[in-house]
């Protein structure tokens, strides 16, 4: 069973039914079965964006789920090892020779630095994002990268 | 917690389900190999995977209006900030 690092885009498509990547990251998923790699600053992230998402039924189910599979820790895989702050450090380098380059975020470098410190010690296997711009820098810092992209971007009309 | 091969578990099951109701867990081994887990009635069992996500899933199916991302969609009012400085 691969050790997937899917950043938050990617995580919340994976739970949210309406979300505009969420077939192709399930489909994806569905292919590998893969564990998800879940820490601190992933959970903070998911669980705020799933929040502002308990609007309708379908971010509930969404926000749902993750609860359930928190509770569970089936596929979601608990990473005690990722510390922010010695991450922070690791980030701020990455952050150092990259920033100019790719137009990846200062959230987006603490997930390349998560995902290399894994890849480095205990063999995580693939990087998976919906961000081109994160897709971009967690290659070049040496990543394996799936970039999710739409085939047939949906109309502007949120789901209410 | 206990480990018994198919064929025990077979040949014993009431004995084996005694042993649970007392709050014993078994391990029930075919092939050589750990295939299921006996446990008591009390004891939280976690949902499968396919239960936690089967609504979600559900909806997916749904036709109607898709959202976007708002993890991206946060990345991408940033981005534009910054190419206001």
């Amino acid at each position: 069973m691969p050790l997937i690092y899917a950043d938050t885009s990617a995580l919340l498509a994976y739970f949210h039914p309406r979300d505009v990547f969420s077939r192709t990251v399930t489909d994806t998923a569905r292919a590998q079965a893969p564990d998800f790699v879940y820490w601190t600053f992933i959970r903070f992230e998911l669980r705020h964006n799933l929040r502002r998402a308990r609007i309708n039924r379908y971010g509930e189910a969404a926000w749902q789920a993750l609860r359930a599979a928190e509770g569970t820790q089936a596929r979601l895989r608990w990473q005690a090892n990722l510390q922010c702050d010695s991450l922070l450090e690791s980030a701020e380098e990455l952050s150092a020779q990259y920033a100019l380059d790719y137009g990846a975020g200062s959230a987006d470098f603490l997930h390349i630095a998560a995902a290399r410190r894994l890849a480095f010690t205990s063999g995580m296997d693939e990087f998976w994002t919906c961000d081109a711009a994160q897709a971009a820098a967690a290659k070049v810092a040496g990543l394996s990268v799936r970039l999710f992209e739409l085939k047939h971007p949906p109309a502007q009309s949120p789901a209410t | 917690m206990q480990d018994v091969t198919s064929k025990v578990l077979h040949e014993k099951t009431g004995r084996m389900l005694d042993l649970v109701k007392q709050g014993e867990r078994i391990r029930v081994f075919r092939d050589g190999k750990p295939d299921a887990m006996l446990v008591p009635i009390d004891d939280h069992v976690d949902p499968s995977w396919d239960e936690i996500m089967k609504e979600v899933r559900a909806m997916q199916k749904e036709d109607g209006p898709q959202l976007e991302n708002p993890v991206l969609a946060e990345r991408k009012r940033r981005d534009y900030a910054a190419h206001l400085r």
